[in-house]
């Protein structure tokens, strides 16, 4: 590479940051990525010993509501370590510098660690009239993603944009936005959804990749597992009232001040994979069930072109959803054959105790 | 479906204690009649599935509490409740998470309860039951789902292979020279 061989730990420590702190970091991040009682060590020798990954972060069409997210991550020291990490080299947004100087940085880190840097996106692409819909430093942003991702090592797509697409490709996506792996196809990409994704998965996706220098494990929609496996249905602290038949009927009635299940009033619980309901939001203050509010589905994809937020859910392929299409090809079949109800029962227990070696595919 | 494995009777499965107090079976059917009346009001829903009906599956002892699979239209769980005459549940707050261990694993019960029966701690197994055709699938889905928790983690989670597609090859049953 030719760069000369700096670890994470070092450059954290030029940055101020005491080795307390460091090892607190390293506790932290062992615990959001669910590592066992070695974790700490394991990634605090990691970044002791390992040179630093780069991580370049760039911006498409968007709202900065990712980098909003992620600057508020609930620890502020996770937050600082990361940050001092990825400001480092290139986050428009958060950078020192500007104009000329900001993108020969771009093009330094691209000729420095070439194959060796994290390219993460916020935003996406759009296709028409050449890309001139998001023009970055004079050039289509199209181009530029295409030319850094060339030489990145893995690609981060931030949010509902780069993963899906989100309100910019909404019907009838005027500028032809496009989620970034419909550009970037010969590089792996973990697809970080949300709008915002919660501050914590995503420096626990950072710091996975960082510490351990390679992708976290993905299922089939390139998310990774340790955050998307879950369904707010299923981990739902309001879950009981469904189960009992109690609904909030409309806002503010008796139903909705009692806190009971939000399902009549459009919540997209049921079809949503993410984290909200067990890390919840805001150092787990809250999410938006425990406000009132029903999940409006905003990791999932085109979760803009599934009606109003507010429509209730009527078509849920339960099976599809939670059990394990990959292997029996029950979402092809759309029901539980008799011979396959032992593995559909086998599979949910195994998902239950954190078993599951085939995430659920989408509904 | 019965109780398999662990008979209400006089001498718990899981500690070899002599039981008194409510038998499991008794608590899965109070369930089943608390559910039935939920069920008056959620058919009307596009989660209910007219096909199924309300069932307790294979209620047991374990650690005095009951524990079985509730099946309904419109979910199924695992269900662990305190029986009457029986030790009470941890304290907890409805809503809340707490922490079971099982041979398979641990699993996260949530705290939640139903008028006319109570407490329950639950862990979902399925929700909404679309993909169910028939009661009997559902049953025997549930029954899988049980005797997989109590199978210790690492050994037999796997599916019985009669029960996996033919053509999905089986590279333990290869390395371990089973089945074919």
């Amino acid at each position: 590479m030719g760069a000369p061989i700096e670890t994470f730990y070092q450059v954290i420590r030029r940055q101020g940051i005491s080795r307390r702190s460091f090892v607190k970091f390293c506790s932290l991040t062992a615990a959001s990525l669910g590592l066992g009682a070695n974790g700490a060590a394991t990634v605090a020798n990691a970044l002791e010993t390992k040179p630093r990954v780069p991580v370049i972060w760039m911006h498409g069409l968007e709202c900065t509501c990712c980098s909003e997210s992620f600057i508020r991550s609930a620890h502020p020291l996770v937050k600082d370590v990361v940050l001092s990490m990825i400001s480092l080299d290139y986050d428009d947004t958060i950078m020192a510098a500007a104009g000329h100087q900001a993108d020969a940085i771009l093009q330094e880190t691209r000729e420095k660690h070439k194959g060796g840097y994290i390219l993460a996106v916020e935003g996406n692409p759009p296709l028409n009239e050449d890309g001139m819909y998001c023009i970055d430093g004079g050039r289509p942003f199209v181009e530029k993603l295409k030319e850094m991702a060339a030489d990145s090592m893995a690609v981060i797509a931030w949010g509902a944009c780069a993963s899906w697409g989100c309100v910019q490709a909404a019907k009838p996506n005027p500028t032809h936005a496009v989620p970034i792996d419909k550009v970037i196809r010969d590089k792996p990409i973990i697809k970080v959804p949300g709008c915002p994704p919660i501050a914590e998965v995503m420096t626990g996706v950072v710091g996975y990749v960082v510490t351990f220098g390679k992708l976290p494990e993905l299922d089939r929609q390139g998310r990774p597992k340790m955050f998307y496996s879950q369904r707010i249905h299923d981990k739902c602290y309001r879950r009981p009232h469904f189960d009992a038949g109690q609904f909030v009927e409309a806002w503010d009635d008796d139903g909705a001040r009692k806190g009971y299940c939000l399902y009549k009033m459009g919540c997209k619980g049921p079809t949503t994979y993410n984290a909200c309901s067990t890390t919840r939001w805001n150092d787990g203050v809250s999410f938006p069930i425990q406000s009132g509010h029903g999940c409006i589905g905003c990791s999932e994809d085109a979760f803009w072109d599934k009606g109003s937020f507010y429509d209730r859910l009527t078509n849920i392929s339960a099976f599809g959803v939670e059990a394990n299409a990959d292997t029996i090809g029950i979402a092809a079949a759309g029901a539980v054959a008799a011979g396959l109800a032992v593995h559909a029962g086998v599979t949910a227990v195994r998902r239950l105790t954190g078993h599951d070696e085939n995430t659920p595919p989408r509904g | 479906m019965g109780t398999e494995g662990g008979p209400g009777g006089p001498v718990s499965p899981s500690t070899g204690e002599p039981v008194t107090g409510e038998p499991a079976e008794a608590v899965g059917a109070r369930l089943v009649s608390a559910y039935r009346e939920v069920a008056r009001t959620m058919r009307d829903l596009p989660v209910y599935n007219p096909r199924l009906d309300v069932e307790a599956v294979g209620f047991r002892l374990h650690d005095g509490h009951a524990l079985g699979v509730l099946v309904t239209p419109w979910f199924m769980n695992i269900v662990l409740v305190a029986r009457e005459g029986g030790p009470p549940l941890p304290d907890a707050a409805l809503g809340a998470f707490r922490t079971v261990d099982f041979p398979a694993g641990r699993v996260s019960l949530l705290v939640g309860e139903v008028f006319g029966f109570g407490r329950l701690d639950t862990a979902s197994l399925f929700s909404p039951m679309a993909g169910f055709d028939d009661p009997a699938t559902a049953r025997e889905t549930a029954a899988a789902a049980l005797l997989a928790l109590f199978r210790p983690a690492g050994r037999g989670v796997e599916a019985p292979e009669e029960t996996r597609p033919a053509k999905t090859p089986d590279r333990r049953a290869l390395l371990f020279g089973r089945g074919a």
